[in-house]
């Protein structure tokens, strides 16, 4: 479980998140949604503990992410899936995160394996496509086995087949129990992936509610969501 | 420390600095026949040893591998996953200087020794008896500017601003000071870290005690570390 509490980050001049407070429960896949410069990546970055808040706090499982004794095996996390060394084997790049958890190679090639990559485990990350990188990401994200799994818009670069897939891992891991945190700029596969939407707009909270709720009062789940972040779309 | 390890090694760009430090051992080899060839003709009392002659080459690669432990993680934004997996930035950090330091002292030690043997072996011209202590301090003084590397790559999260750094340490300022007027270029010499490994092993030449001059070749690399840690345990990544 995710747990924002009235998290604030400002920078010099602009505040990316304006005291949110929301929750991620588990055995459901949260659609976490917004323009762009809404503040989705600054509050996953909180969450991770990589920046520090400037008031407020997000817990997960009930402690800050900083202070868990083995962080792997309570989050999974994937960020950017181009932030990796491109000189460095697929294989390499997750045994060395694998490492820090004495976690072994048999677990790595499991997940290789369940992302799809196994053939290409030897070659360099920089020859690979965008869609590779995000399974290679997300291999990364279940090393440990987590209960709680946040990706920010893992779904870019996918090819339909790859789109397909990453909703049916997502649904599976959900039923599974875990916490999923899921940013995406695809309505479409929101639609059909997320069982709870947190939507935000200038880093403020701008609803919090079922799928299904948004769905059953507006003609479509893009059309709710045009209506409801209309007023915050601006670049800064 | 293991996972830190696996990174070190398992990119190419720690393969060509070790690679470039190995090369001197050739370098070195082929010094040593070229002074062989002309000392006779040319009168020579005594030549440097090829080991000597090379040293910057690799304390400058060693330099680089421990900027790129750094930087490497900074350019590509892996930082985030790394720091995602160990929150626990004094640890890693830590862990980092261990890899780095222990990979440079090998390799560096390695090299310097290999190449001083090989250089006796194959030379005949009269240079310097080998001094193993002497190579392993030049060893260590190549794992200081590794390590300190690795603290100016935290802190600038540049490899062009940390290989600077390093340059200037080993080059850039020494040559500076050598220009001063006489007794200041001495004096402030002795404070400069391509000096200090010589003036622990030869006392008489009047500069710092060996004991002070190995204290300091340590500060090189705890005040760019001390810095890193006090940047990286706060900022956000």
């Amino acid at each position: 479980m995710i747990d924002v509490k009235h998290l604030t980050k400002t920078y010099a001049s602009t505040t990316a998140v304006d005291d949110l407070s929301f929750r991620v429960e588990p055995g459901q896949v949260t659609g976490f949604l917004g323009p762009n410069g809404a503040g989705k990546s600054t509050t996953m970055r909180l969450i991770l503990g990589l920046a520090t808040p400037t008031s407020g706090q997000a817990l997960v499982n009930g402690r800050p992410y900083r202070e868990a004794p083995e962080p792997m095996r309570e989050v999974g996390a994937l960020l950017d899936a181009t932030a990796v060394h491109p000189g460095r084997s697929a294989y390499n790049h997750l045994l060395a995160l694998a490492a820090t958890h004495g976690i072994g190679e048999i677990r790595v090639a499991e997940v290789l394996a369940q992302v799809g990559l196994t053939p290409v485990a030897r070659k360099r990350v920089g020859g690979f496509s965008l869609g590779m990188q995000q399974r290679l990401g997300i291999a990364g994200a279940l090393l440990g086995d987590p209960a709680v799994l946040m990706f920010d818009e893992p779904v870019n670069g996918l090819d339909p087949d790859g789109v397909r897939w990453i909703r049916h891992l997502m649904r599976g891991l959900a039923a599974e129990g875990r916490t999923i945190l899921l940013s995406s700029h695809l309505m479409s596969e929101m639609a059909l992936t997320a069982d709870h939407l947190v939507i935000i707009g200038r880093g403020r909270l701008v609803a919090d509610t079922p799928l299904s709720d948004l769905t059953s009062a507006y003609p479509s789940l893009e059309e709710a969501y045009l209506q409801l972040t209309g007023s915050s779309v601006e670049y800064r | 420390m293991r996972a830190e390890w696996i990174k070190l090694r398992s990119t190419a760009s720690t393969h060509y600095a070790v690679g470039t430090a190995a090369l001197v051992l050739v370098l070195g080899v082929a010094w040593t026949l070229y002074v062989d060839s002309i000392w006779h003709e040319r009168g020579l009392r005594s030549a440097a040893a090829a080991e000597e002659g090379f040293l910057p080459v690799v304390q400058l690669a060693v330099a680089v591998i421990g900027v790129l432990a750094a930087t490497g993680e900074y350019a590509t934004g892996l930082i985030r996953q790394t720091l995602t997996v160990t929150p626990r930035r004094s640890r890693l950090l830590l862990d980092k200087a261990a890899v780095v330091a222990l990979t440079a002292f090998a390799v560096s030690a390695a090299v310097l020794l290999a190449t001083a043997s090989a250089a006796r072996l194959v030379g005949d011209y009269p240079m310097a008896e080998l001094d193993v202590a002497q190579l392993l301090a030049h060893a260590l003084a190549a794992t200081v500017l590794s390590l300190a590397g690795l603290g100016l790559g935290v802190v600038t999260r540049s490899t062009a601003g940390a290989v600077s750094g390093v340059v200037a340490l080993l080059f850039v300022v020494p040559g500076i000071v050598n220009l001063l007027p006489t007794p200041w270029s001495t004096r402030i010499g002795a404070f400069l870290l391509p000096n200090l490994v010589p003036q622990a092993f030869l006392p008489e030449r009047a500069g710092l005690e060996p004991l002070a001059a190995i204290g300091l070749l340590l500060l090189y690399a705890a005040v760019p570390l001390a810095a890193a840690w006090a940047v990286f345990t706060r900022r956000d990544v």
